[in-house]
């Protein structure tokens, strides 16, 4: 939709090299978001990362957003990595595999 | 079969492992001893994860015990020194695609094309107005409780759980869980970007079911 929008402001062929500072901004806020998900799996190449980086230290809306992000995230991870396996299938394992390897061994 | 088809290499079918063991009873007893020192660690996480993508209990517990089977059996293809825990993700991953998905019914089409980004941090900022500084969203967020976490995460379509469950519980790369499920890397994006999104709606509907 406004792909070829941003496209001719980060990449201007001269005759319209200024873009009025409020659609800037609000293109700045666009490419950020465009790479949430990978910013949040630490996927962006560097160069990337500190570029969004650095556009959430001067956009309060972004950084908001992004903090919420990676707090649920990080919030979900602690939360199921609490969980274990039950001693019962741990057990199982074991004797599975000891039980497998005396099979081997009769072979 | 052919799509899902495991890993030659790594998981071959029915096969017998390719080199034979040293049989002698202390060969045995070290290569067990070799097998739970660096396979076992890694199964509370294996453990969560086939629970999460079989969403029931027996089934995760057979998962778990076919992959501890299978790895023990493909053990001296195993490279010492190599990611013990990629490789037994891997190996489950392969035998719940070819067992236990099968079983299951295809999954429901879900429309997330109108799908906003930051659904559940626009959806507390409606509730709470607007804000006075700090970040009270977040704050919400962290009480956020296990049943929901789980709930949110079993009502996702299957093409969509995997990839979650691999990525944000896991943290394993997009390279590796592209290896895995044998998807391209822009396919574990855009099902990831997709998949966190639906989390955020089943978060935010089960906050509405269960208000606390």
């Amino acid at each position: 939709m406004n792909a070829n929008e941003t496209e001719r402001i980060i990449a201007p062929d001269g005759s319209e090299r200024t873009a009025p500072s409020e659609q800037l901004e609000f293109n700045q806020c666009q490419e950020a978001v465009k790479r949430l998900t990978e910013y949040l799996s630490h996927e962006l190449r560097p160069d990337e990362e500190m570029a969004v980086q650095h556009h959430l230290s001067q956009c309060r809306g972004c950084f908001a957003k992004f903090h919420f992000e990676e707090t649920l995230l990080r919030t979900i991870r602690s939360h199921v990595g609490q969980v274990r396996a039950p001693g019962a299938l741990r057990d199982k394992i074991l004797h599975l595999i000891d039980r497998q390897d005396g099979v081997t061994m009769k072979r | 079969m052919s799509l899902t088809d495991p890993n030659p290499e790594i998981v071959p079918d029915p096969a017998p492992p390719a080199a034979a063991p040293d049989l002698t009873p202390d060969a045995t007893e070290k290569r067990q001893r070799s097998f739970e020192t660096q396979m076992l660690p890694h199964l509370d996480a294996l453990h969560r994860t086939a629970y999460s993508m079989t969403k029931n209990a027996g089934d995760a517990d057979d998962l778990v015990q076919d992959t501890y089977l299978r790895a023990f059996q493909f053990f001296d293809q195993f490279q010492g020194g190599t990611n013990a825990r990629a490789w037994l993700f891997r190996i489950m991953t392969n035998l719940y695609i070819n067992n236990y998905r099968r079983r299951m019914r295809e999954p429901e089409r879900v429309s997330y094309d109108e799908m906003e980004d930051f659904f559940l941090y626009n959806r507390l900022s409606d509730a709470q107005g607007s804000g006075s500084g700090g970040s009270p969203e977040a704050e919400v967020v962290q009480r956020v409780q296990i049943d929901a976490i789980r709930e949110a995460v079993n009502r996702l379509p299957e093409e969509y759980r995997a990839t979650v469950i691999l990525a944000d519980l896991n943290e394993f790369s997009y390279q590796e869980i592209s290896d895995m499920l044998e998807i391209p890397i822009g396919t574990v994006r855009s099902r990831l970007s997709r998949g966190r999104r639906l989390v955020q709606k089943a978060l935010w509907a089960y906050s509405g079911e269960n208000p606390r």
